[in-house]
């Protein structure tokens, strides 16, 4: 199983997040590449990130610039499959583009011999590594272009959340909004915040959710 | 893939899938994914639906065919322990076969590859030796034999998260046919190798293995509209 990584776009921002290894520590499969783009390494950490050090590394005075950084991992792996031949790597990319209908989502796939792209339509508004379904149905039952970022934050905490119940993902989460302010990793007492929250609205929805199906006065 | 599950009741067995098979080729919702195997025991099957469906009427016929009148000298019932002694052999032979046949065009096929996962579940009530109803799973590659409360197999993550919710141990058959329901066309709704009319059956002591019939399915599909309604808002008031 990969690293778990999910993605969320509203109108004005994208919501990261991550199984993270220790509290308030950044997750080791993101990689800052420059205020504005992040990559997310999905596949063979220790590659990816190497791949990463390595290739994506002097973006930092390039803001936005999301097509340029695209064009250089991509370039920069072709040219260098050699030293990739044995691995399986694959990292999407993230980043704000000021037109929300242009922002991409985009994942470079390398098997050891070629490359694929797979790029993601602009209403693709969420996207989640591992168990795909669960995120889109979480997101589906609830989305709005227009939701606020706390929201967008609270819902990509729960869905977290459920992905940990259900796959024990990781003990600790990372999560990042990237918006037009740039990236911004939520601290430690914030994620603390946002993933109790997910614990309160679990139980009121299981409280609410009691006599759905049970017989009357089981739930009183 | 599918979604195929057996969860358990006070009083009895509740099991489940949809019919839809893909392939390279594209879908169908033809497939059958469960049958009945002797009173009060039945199968079904997830994955590969070539494989699925040999080994599953295989196993539907040897147990018959043991538990038949006609041409077995001395008639008798096959007991649950038996039918699961023959499943072991079964599926996994018939998984093998499929293998070793399909090598002949791709001779790197591994039976471990995870887009290749076939199980089998069988639920029922185990009559003559422990009194009990029982869940086993057997899965690819190993098709090692496991006892199991519930199970929800193949495309299960929107339904294990709906359970997590919604299931109580004191619901009783006729509640968690309703959940049944409410699981598949919750599912059906985002994964697209999920459809086709829902297959429903439940293991009672009083009535066995009885499958529903499509309209009592179309019966709790109506049953259950004001509750994908509430349980959509529900999640609005708290996430939206």
């Amino acid at each position: 199983m990969g690293s778990f990584i999910g993605v969320l776009r509203v109108n004005d921002a994208t919501i990261v997040s991550t199984d993270g290894i220790s509290e308030a520590v950044y997750s080791p499969n993101l990689f800052r590449i420059n205020k504005f783009n992040l990559a997310l390494i999905l596949d063979d950490l220790e590659a990816g990130k190497s791949f990463c050090e390595k290739y994506l590394k002097g973006f930092e005075s390039l803001e936005g610039g999301f097509d340029t950084i695209i064009k250089e991992a991509r370039e920069s792996l072709e040219n260098n499959v050699n030293d990739y031949s044995k691995k399986l790597i694959t990292i999407s990319f993230v980043g704000y583009e000021t037109d929300f209908r242009e922002r991409p989502y985009y994942a470079l796939m390398f098997d050891g011999q070629q490359i694929n792209d797979i790029v993601y339509p602009a209403d693709n508004k969420v996207l989640f590594s591992i168990n795909n379904d669960l995120g889109v149905y979480l997101t589906y039952k609830v989305y709005s272009n227009h939701m606020s970022l706390d929201k967008a934050v609270n819902l990509m905490g729960y869905i977290t959340a459920q992905y940990n119940k259900i796959l024990s993902i990781g003990k600790y989460v990372s999560i990042i909004t990237i918006s037009k302010d740039g990236l911004s990793y939520l601290d430690a007492n914030r994620i603390r915040s946002v993933m109790s929250k997910a614990e309160e609205v679990d139980v009121d929805i299981r409280k609410n959710c009691c006599d759905f199906f049970m017989t009357e006065g089981f739930c009183k | 893939m599918t979604l195929a599950f057996a969860l358990r009741g006070t009083n009895g067995l509740v099991l489940g899938a949809d019919s839809r098979v893909t392939s390279f080729e594209g879908t169908a919702d033809t497939s059958t994914k469960f049958l009945q195997v002797n009173r009060e025991v039945g199968v079904l099957t997830y994955g590969l639906a070539e494989v699925g469906y040999k080994a599953i009427t295989q196993l539907v016929d040897k147990v018959n065919r043991t538990s038949d009148f006609i041409g077995v000298k001395k008639k008798r019932i096959v007991h649950f322990s038996e039918i699961a002694e023959q499943a072991d052999g079964i599926f996994k032979q018939t998984f093998m076969d499929w293998i070793v046949d399909s090598r002949k065009n791709n001779f790197d096929l591994k039976p471990d590859d995870p887009r290749l996962i076939t199980g089998f579940i069988l639920g029922g009530f185990d009559l003559n030796e422990s009194n009990q109803f029982k869940i086993l799973l057997w899965e690819s590659p190993n098709f090692q034999r496991e006892e199991r409360p519930d199970i929800i197999a193949a495309q299960w993550i929107i339904s294990q998260y709906l359970v997590n919710h919604l299931y109580y141990f004191e619901m009783n058959v006729e509640q968690v046919k309703r959940l049944a329901v409410f699981l598949l066309v919750e599912t059906e709704m985002i994964s697209p190798s999920v459809g086709g009319p829902l297959q429903i059956a439940t293991v009672t002591l009083e009535n066995g293995f009885q499958r529903l019939s499509e309209k009592d399915v179309q019966d709790l599909i109506n049953e259950n509209q004001p509750r994908f309604a509430e349980f959509r808002r529900i999640l609005l008031d708290k996430l939206g």
